[in-house]
C-alpha cells in the first residue's frame, strides 16, 4: 500500500477546516497513487508537495470556532475606537506621535545600556572570571589600580591551583609594524594606534570570547604563544597585512626591533570587550625584550600589566585573595606587603568601577545606567501623561455615548474593555512607528557613540515591545476607562457631567505639573552640562599648546643617536621654533601616567609624598612656555650628573616649603635616586579635571631622563594653511629618513586636549537632543488638552466677549493655570536639579557653581515654551466673534 | 449572503462538472480541466472552487461509497444544479451579447501602421 507523507497531511489537517478534510485526503491519496505509478516515488514526493501547497488558501483555513460573545463585544469596541479616532484625528496624531518618540528614545536608550552591560559578558565561565587588580593604602585613602607585577600571573599559575586559567596582559599602543616579504625585504608598513596585546599562551582558555567550538582557525592552540615571538592575528587582521587568512610562518617587525612569527590565526572577536585586542603577541617575549626582570621584579608595577583569571568551580574568593596574599608576601618585603594587597574583581566590574579602569579607558557605572534607564523612563511617561491627559479630558464628551451604552445594557467592565482597547491600538500605532524611528536612528547613534550595538531584529526585542504594549495599554488605559465607565447613565443624560470632572481635574494637573517637572530637569541638566563644559574649554592648562604637533617616537633608549640626529634635522627646518623630547605632552586625553614618591633627604621614609613623573627634555620647560617661578629650567649636560628635577609649585607647597624660593637646591629622594630640586614652575593641569579622586593631582615633579623618552613636540612657527602643510611635509621626510620602517603619525595638541572631553561634550549634545524630545512631547499634550479646552469653553468666552472682556482678558483667563502649574513644577524641579547636578559636577577638579539664572533661564524657557503651545489656540478662541462662538449648538 | 457572480476560472469548473456529469469529484474534475484547457490547474484551486460554487447553490454534492483505493475516503460527487445551469447559460448569454455587437470592422487588422 502505498502511502503518501503523513506529516504533510497532518499538516494540511490541522490548518484547513473539518469540512473539507475527507474531500481533500481522499484526492490526495488517489493523485498520490497515480504520481507514484507514472514519475516513481521521489519525483511524485515533489509533485505531491506542490499539490498540497496549493490547499494553502485562505478559503480553507480553519474557521474560528462559535464566535463567543466576547469576541463578539471586542469586535464591537474595535469598531467603536476605530470610529472615535476618525473624529479625533489630532487627538490620534498628537497621542501616537508623541508616545513614538518617547519610544523611540527608549529604545535606543535601552539598546545602549545593553550594550554597555553587555562587556564581556559572553565568555564561557565568565562568572568565575576576575581580574587581579591592586590596592595600596597611600597618605589620603586607597589607590586602586589594575597593575599587577610582571610575574605574577606565572606565579599563580605555579602556585595556586585553585585558578583554572591564568593569563598576563600587556598592551602595546602606537606600534609600528613591518610585514616583511619571504626574503625578508619590508613588504608593507602599518601603525596600530591599540589594539596589540601581550598574552599568555592560556588567554583565550580564559576569555572563549562565546566561541564554546574554539576560536582557532589555524596554528597550534596548545602552542602558539607558549614561546617568545609566537604571533597569533584575528581573520580579518590577517587578512590586512598578508591579503590571506592563513599566514602561519611570516613575520612582522614590530617597532623596528623585534621579529615575530605568526604562529595562529583566531575567528574575529565580538568588540563589546575590555580587552580590545587583534593581535596578540606573547607574553613571554618580554622576557627576552626588556630581560629578566619581567619574571622576578616584585616590586615596579605598571597600570598596562594586568592579569586574568578564571577559578575553578566552587572556589571562593576570600579564600583565593588569602592565597595571593601569602604568594605576594613570600616575595616582597614586609613594607610592601603591608602597603600593596592583590584582590580578585569579578570580570562584570571591569566595564563598571572607575575607580580601577580598563584597556578601553571607558567605564560604564551602575549610577550611569540608572541614570539612562530613568531618562528613559521619564521620557515615556510623559508622553503616557499625555494620553490620560487628553483621555480623561475628552471623556466628559463621551458620557452621552457612554450612558446610552449603560442604558442598553453594558456593565462598567464592558466599558473599561472600551477604553483598553483604545489605548490598545493607540499604543500599538505608536510602538510602530517609535520602532521605524529607533531603526532609522540606530545607525546614526552608532556612529555618534563609535560603538556597534545589537539590532532591534530579536526575540527578546519583540518580547520587549509586546510587553510594553501590554503595560501602557493597561497603565494608561485605566484611568480613564475607570472616569468613562463612572458616569451613572442619568447624571450623563441630564448633562451634569461637570461635577464628575472635578476629581479628574485634579489629577490632570498634577499629571500636567509632572510634565513640566521632566521638561525642567532636562533643561537645566542641559545648560549645566553646557556650562560646565564650555569652562573646560575656557580652563588656563598652564603651558602653551598652540601650533604644537606631537609625534611619538620608538622608545628604545639606544637609539640616542639617531634621537638626536632627528633632533637636529627637525629643528633646523625654518618654521620649526623648537623641538623637545619627552615621554608625553604635558597632558592630553591620552597619555600615561607614572607616579613616585618624593621626601626630603633631611626627613625619613614615611614622610614621602605620591608624585607624578614626568620625564622631559632640556627644551621641554621652554617649548611648552611653562613658567618658572623660582630656580631654573633643567640645562644641558647637567642630567648625566646629578638628578635635577624641576617640581610644581604645588608639590613644594605640599612638600612643607613656605615659599617656591625656599624649595630650590634642596635635596631630595625621587623615583629611586638622589634628585636635586633646581626649580619650581608654575603649576598647570596635568591631568583631565575628571580625574578630582587622584589625591596627588598637581603634584609634578620633572625629570631628564632619555631612556623614557616616546613622544616629540614641535612647536611650528606658522598657522598658515599652505606653510603648514609644506612643513608637515618636510618634517614627514625627514622621520621616512629616519625611521624607514615606522609610519609617521602627528597629532596637533589642540586636538589631544579637546579630545579629555569628548565625553562631556557628547553628553551635552545628547542632553540637548533629549531635552528637546522631552519638551516637545509636552508641548504636544499642552497643545492636545487646550484644544479641547477653548472647544468647551467656547460658549463662556463668547459671554464674557459680550459682556466686554478684552482679548487680553480672556488670554489670562485660559493662560493662568497653566504658569501656575508651571511655577508649581518648578519649584519641584529645581531642588532636585540643583542637588542631582552637584552631585554630577563633584565628579570634576574644576567645576562651575551652579548660578542662579540656570534655573530662571529654564523657568523662561518652559514658560515661552508652554505658552506658545497654549497661546496659539487661546488667541483664537479669544479673537472669536461672540456672535459665531454664542450660535453653535 | 454570498454573491452569486461566477469567475472565469469557475465557470470553466462548472462547465467540466457538467460535462463529467455523475463522475465529477475534486481529481477527476482536475484531470478533465488539464485535459481540455491545456494548462496547469491545481488541485487546491479546484477545491475551493467546487466549494466556493457549492455555497452559491450552483452545485450539488453528494458522497460515494468509500473505497480501499482513496486511503478509505469517499468520493464527493458534485453535480450542477438547475440555478447553476442558469447561471452558465447567463455567462454564455452575455457573452453571445457581446459577441454580436461587435462591428464587424473591428476584427479586420489590415491597416498600416
Amino acid at each position: 500500500m502505498i502511502q503518501p507523507p503523513k506529516r504533510i497531511l497532518s499538516f494540511l489537517k490541522w490548518f484547513c477546516d473539518e469540512r473539507f478534510h475527507e474531500e481533500m485526503e481522499g484526492d490526495l491519496y488517489e493523485m498520490y497513487e497515480d504520481l507514484v505509478e507514472t514519475y516513481g516515488a521521489r519525483k511524485a514526493h515533489r509533485r505531491f508537495v506542490k499539490a498540497a501547497f496549493s490547499y494553502m488558501r485562505p478559503y480553507f483555513f480553519r474557521r474560528r470556532q462559535e464566535s463567543s460573545l466576547f469576541m463578539t463585544a471586542q469586535r464591537f469596541h474595535f469598531k467603536i475606537a476605530f470610529r472615535y479616532f476618525e473624529r479625533n484625528k489630532v487627538f490620534v496624531l498628537i497621542n501616537v506621535l508623541g508616545l513614538a518618540l518617547g519610544i523611540a528614545c527608549a529604545m535606543l536608550i535601552s539598546q545602549l545600556i545593553r550594550h554597555e552591560a553587555s562587556f564581556d559578558q559572553f565568555h564561557t565561565g565568565v562568572d568565575r572570571a576576575y581580574r587581579v587588580v591592586r590596592v595600596s593604602q597611600i597618605e589620603g585613602g586607597d589607590e586602586f589600580r589594575t597593575g599587577v607585577v610582571f610575574p605574577m600571573a606565572a606565579n599563580i599559575r605555579s602556585d595556586i591551583a585553585t585558578a583554572e586559567a591564568v593569563t598576563a596582559t600587556y598592551p602595546l599602543w602606537n606600534t609600528h609594524l613591518a610585514i616583511l616579504d619571504e626574503e625578508g625585504g619590508v613588504e608593507k608598513k602599518f601603525k596600530e594606534r591599540k589594539g596589540i596585546g601581550m598574552v599568555d599562551q592560556s588567554f583565550f582558555e580564559v576569555f572563549d570570547f562565546g566561541e564554546k567550538e574554539g576560536n582557532w582557525i589555524h596554528g597550534d592552540p596548545k602552542q602558539a604563544l607558549s614561546q617568545p615571538f609566537g604571533m597569533v592575528l584575528t581573520a580579518s587582521k590577517a587578512r590586512k597585512y598578508f591579503g590571506t587568512t592563513n599566514p602561519l610562518g611570516r613575520v612582522i617587525t614590530i617597532d623596528d626591533e623585534h621579529n615575530f612569527t605568526v604562529t595562529g590565526v583566531v575567528k574575529d572577536l565580538p568588540t563589546a570587550t575590555d580587552l580590545p585586542f587583534t593581535v596578540f603577541l606573547s607574553f613571554r617575549s618580554l622576557e627576552v625584550m626588556w630581560g629578566d626582570f619581567i619574571k622576578t621584579s616584585w616590586v615596579g608595577v605598571s597600570d598596562n600589566s594586568q592579569c586574568y583569571l578564571r577559578l575553578q568551580e566552587g572556589v571562593g574568593v576570600e579564600a583565593f585573595n588569602q592565597q595571593l596574599a601569602q604568594l605576594h608576601e613570600k616575595h616582597v618585603s614586609k613594607e610592601i606587603a603591608d602597603m600593596r594587597s592583590y584582590v580578585l574583581q569579578p570580570m562584570n566590574e571591569v566595564h563598571q568601577d572607575a575607580r580601577f579602569g580598563n584597556y578601553t579607558d571607558r567605564t560604564t557605572s551602575q549610577g550611569t545606567i540608572l541614570v539612562l534607564w530613568a531618562i528613559a523612563f521619564f521620557v515615556i511617561l510623559t508622553a503616557g501623561v499625555n494620553y490620560i491627559n487628553l483621555a480623561t479630558a475628552q471623556s466628559s464628551l463621551r458620557a452621552k455615548e457612554m450612558g446610552m451604552r449603560k442604558v442598553v445594557g453594558s456593565n462598567r467592565l464592558g466599558i473599561m474593555f472600551q477604553a483598553f482597547t483604545e489605548t490598545f491600538l493607540i499604543t500599538s500605532m505608536a510602538v510602530i512607528l517609535g520602532l521605524a524611528l529607533a531603526i532609522t536612528g540606530l545607525p546614526y547613534l552608532e556612529q555618534y557613540m563609535d560603538i556597534q550595538l545589537q539590532s532591534f531584529w530579536q526575540w527578546d526585542q519583540a518580547l520587549w515591545l509586546l510587553g510594553l504594549i501590554l503595560l501602557m495599554t493597561l497603565a494608561a488605559g485605566y484611568y480613564p476607562g475607570k472616569v468613562l465607565s463612572g458616569f451613572s447613565p442619568i447624571q450623563a443624560f441630564r448633562k451634569k457631567v461637570e461635577r464628575a470632572q472635578e476629581g479628574s481635574l485634579g489629577l490632570r494637573r498634577g499629571l500636567i505639573v509632572f510634565q513640566f517637572v521632566v521638561a525642567q530637569l532636562f533643561i537645566m541638566a542641559t545648560i549645566a552640562v553646557l556650562l560646565q563644559v564650555k569652562h573646560f574649554q575656557e580652563a588656563e592648562w598652564g603651558f602653551n599648546q598652540d601650533a604644537v604637533i606631537t609625534v611619538q617616537v620608538p622608545a628604545a633608549s639606544e637609539r640616542a643617536a639617531v634621537r638626536q640626529k632627528l633632533y637636529q634635522a627637525w629643528g633646523s627646518l625654518p618654521n620649526v621654533e623648537q623641538v623637545s623630547f619627552a615621554a608625553s605632552a604635558p597632558s592630553a586625553a591620552t597619555r600615561a601616567h607614572n607616579y613616585s614618591e618624593m621626601q626630603l633627604q633631611t626627613q625619613g621614609p614615611e614622610e614621602g609624598l605620591m608624585c607624578e613623573v614626568m620625564t622631559i627634555d632640556t627644551s621641554f620647560i621652554d617649548l611648552y612656555q611653562i613658567p618658572i617661578i623660582a630656580g631654573r629650567s633643567i640645562l644641558p649636560g647637567e642630567a648625566d650628573q646629578k638628578h635635577a628635577v624641576v617640581v610644581t609649585e604645588r608639590l613644594a607647597k605640599d612638600l612643607g616649603f613656605l615659599s617656591p624660593d625656599e624649595a630650590v637646591d634642596q635635596a631630595v629622594y625621587f623615583n629611586g635616586s638622589d634628585c636635586v630640586i633646581v626649580g619650581v614652575a608654575q603649576d598647570f593641569q596635568a591631568s583631565s579635571f575628571r580625574q578630582s579622586d587622584l589625591k596627588h593631582r598637581g603634584r609634578v615633579a620633572m625629570w631628564h631622563n632619555p631612556a623614557g623618552f616616546g613622544m616629540a613636540s614641535l612647536r611650528l612657527k606658522t598657522t598658515n594653511a599652505d606653510q603648514l602643510t609644506e612643513s608637515l611635509q618636510a618634517i614627514e621626510d625627514i622621520w621616512v629618513n629616519t625611521y624607514p620602517r615606522h609610519v609617521f603619525e602627528y597629532q596637533f595638541l589642540d586636538d589631544r586636549l579637546a579630545a579629555y572631553y569628548a565625553v562631556e561634550t557628547k553628553m551635552s549634545q545628547l542632553f540637548r537632543i533629549l531635552a528637546a524630545i522631552a519638551i516637545f512631547i509636552g508641548c504636544l499634550g499642552l497643545y492636545g488638552l487646550v484644544t479641547f479646552l477653548v472647544n468647551q469653553k467656547t460658549k463662556e468666552i463668547g459671554v464674557r466677549k459680550v459682556l466686554g472682556a478684552s482679548t487680553p482678558q480672556i488670554l489670562s483667563l485660559i493662560l493662568r493655570e497653566y504658569v501656575g502649574l508651571l511655577i508649581i513644577a518648578f519649584v519641584i524641579a529645581s531642588p532636585i536639579a540643583y542637588w542631582g547636578l552637584n552631585r554630577w559636577l563633584s565628579n570634576f577638579a574644576s567645576q562651575i557653581n551652579l548660578p542662579i539664572w540656570l534655573f530662571i533661564l529654564a523657568l523662561g524657557f518652559s514658560m515661552t515654551m508652554a505658552v506658545l503651545s497654549v497661546g496659539y489656540k487661546s488667541l483664537q478662541a479669544a479673537r472669536l466673534n461672540p456672535a459665531t462662538a454664542l450660535r453653535t449648538e | 449572503m454570498k454573491g452569486t457572480h461566477l469567475g472565469e476560472f469557475e465557470e470553466l469548473v462548472l462547465l467540466t462538472i457538467a460535462i463529467l456529469y455523475d463522475e465529477a469529484y475534486g481529481l477527476a474534475i482536475q484531470r478533465e480541466m488539464e485535459k481540455q484547457s491545456q494548462r496547469k490547474v491545481s488541485i487546491g484551486a479546484v477545491h475551493a472552487a467546487c466549494n466556493r460554487l457549492y455555497d452559491k447553490g450552483f452545485l450539488s454534492a453528494r458522497f460515494s461509497e468509500a473505497s480501499q483505493k482513496r486511503g478509505g475516503k469517499r468520493k464527493k460527487l458534485y453535480r450542477v444544479t438547475p440555478s447553476g445551469q442558469h447561471a452558465l447559460t447567463q455567462a454564455k448569454d452575455l457573452r453571445q451579447k457581446l459577441w454580436d455587437q461587435i462591428p464587424g470592422t473591428a476584427f479586420q487588422f489590415s491597416w498600416k501602421g
